[in-house]
């Protein structure tokens, strides 16, 4: 019985270990580039009743941050893989902080994930940061 | 009659058949993989068969041979039981697995098997850690009772297993008269889809036919390409961050409930539900995306792009 668990975890484990070497060789490790079409295309799907006022493309195409229209809320989308994800905030209920020339979004979930927009440079930081914390635009 | 472990058996094909899937994609650049997404999908399996030796199994196992000796009938080994058994089993399925989308309960564990942004064949083996103790052993217990072996069980429960792992693909279209009755790549391609017309549809496992009888088929519409994943999509490939978020989030939203009904809400509501309504439930994310469609203006634009 003993045997057999052993057994079966060491094949598949080693059917990970080749699909995952065999995906990596394959070009398969990806990142997403979260451009302005890339951004408005998921946030659209996502959040279709988000009207967006600006964006805030990050320099480095990792995420996108938008404003919304009346000022009142933030929606940010990052690359998760080659995939995007998006989250939808009220201005003030998300930790903000800037990074050298770029801000972080810190999101309360579990994976305490800090998303990184980056912006450039320091001064943009700066301003970015200001427009996305904010009470209005 | 003996019956063998067929989920075991069936592990090296599974490999294989992913292999062979990665390559087609390569070759003709049909389907998407990606590599953590792929890992994580199957270390989310492994676990899977694991986690059943941290105690679920001694509990399952205890359970059903107590209630085995109070079973309803006598149910002899046979083929003709073994059939019955599997069509009783995917009746079954259907509706765990559609209580496992309408109830946040056991969403917290289904969730897992939706949480990849990709269909492929590894996304197949993308399954929960909690969902046989949390939720499978109510579902799965009654079938002892009525008088099916556990053995016969636990093969009918793999040969369900072994059915649904290669719907999970983009490479297989449509099926002819064939999708009439089982389920195929196509209907299951609606059913891991996030499309607010797709939301909480064909919950079958491997007769499609439940769907059909309880209003809940919804067949792919080639205008309307699915895009999978979950509606607020996990920004993490961390195993434990799969396996857990919901259940987290299920715990966080209990602490700071206000009353009994809100508890009972987070927990047996609705995946999605709020006490002020603040929240989406499909419900309201399919209305939302009429409302909106609706309203010529509705959609996000990119207003400006200032790279700056």
């Amino acid at each position: 019985m003993t045997g057999n668990l052993i057994l079966d975890a060491g094949i598949s484990l080693v059917g990970i270990m080749v699909i995952v070497g065999v995906t990596y060789a394959l070009g398969a490790f990806r990142s997403a580039s979260v451009t302005a079409t890339a951004a408005a295309d998921r946030l659209c799907f996502d959040e279709p009743d988000f009207r967006v006022g600006e964006w805030l493309i990050g320099a480095d195409g990792k995420a996108a941050a938008a404003i919304s229209a009346d000022g009142g809320e933030t929606a940010l989308v990052f690359a998760v893989g080659d995939g995007l994800a998006t989250r939808r905030f009220r201005r003030g209920a998300v930790g903000l902080e800037k990074d050298a020339a770029a801000i972080r979004f810190l999101l309360r979930e579990p994976s305490r994930r800090a998303v990184r927009l980056a912006a450039g440079d320091e001064k943009a930081a700066e301003r970015w940061l200001s427009r996305l914390a904010g009470p209005r635009l | 009659m003996e019956f063998p472990d067929v989920v075991a058996l069936a592990v090296p094909f599974f490999i294989l058949l992913v292999l062979m899937e990665i390559i087609a994609w390569k070759a003709t650049g049909r389907g998407r993989f990606e590599t953590r997404d792929a890992a994580a999908s199957l270390v989310m399996g492994l676990g899977n068969q694991i986690a059943p030796l941290f105690g679920g199994a001694a509990l399952m196992s205890a359970v059903w041979t107590s209630v085995y000796e109070y079973r309803l009938f006598e149910i002899p080994n046979t083929w003709w039981a073994v059939a019955l058994c599997f069509v009783l089993d995917d009746f079954r399925y259907y509706w765990l697995h559609r209580i496992s989308h309408e109830r946040r309960y056991f969403w917290a564990s289904h969730v897992v098997h939706h949480s990849s942004q990709h269909y492929n064949l590894t996304t197949a083996l993308r399954q929960t850690w909690t969902g046989d103790i949390m939720a499978g052993l109510l579902f799965k217990t009654p079938l002892v009772f009525i008088g099916f072996h556990p053995a016969m069980l636990v093969f009918a429960f793999g040969l369900n297993l072994i059915y649904q792992f290669w719907i999970h693909t983009e490479f297989i279209k449509r099926m002819g008269p064939f999708e009439t009755l089982f389920n195929t790549p196509s209907h299951h391609r609606v059913h891991h889809a996030t499309n607010p017309k797709y939301l909480d549809a064909n919950y079958a496992g491997v007769f499609i036919v439940w769907d059909k009888m309880f209003g809940t088929f919804v067949p792919e519409d080639d205008a309307e390409k699915p895009r999978y994943g979950i509606v607020k999509n996990l920004g993490s490939f961390n195993p434990l961050v799969i396996a857990f978020n919901e259940w987290f989030g299920i715990i966080k939203d209990v602490a700071s409930a206000r009353s009994l009904r809100e508890v009972a809400g987070y927990v047996l509501g609705p995946p999605g539900w709020s006490p002020d309504g603040s929240r989406m439930t499909s419900a309201k994310l399919k209305e939302r995306w009429a409302l909106v469609h609706a309203d010529a203006g509705g959609a996000p634009s990119p207003v400006s792009s200032p790279a700056e």
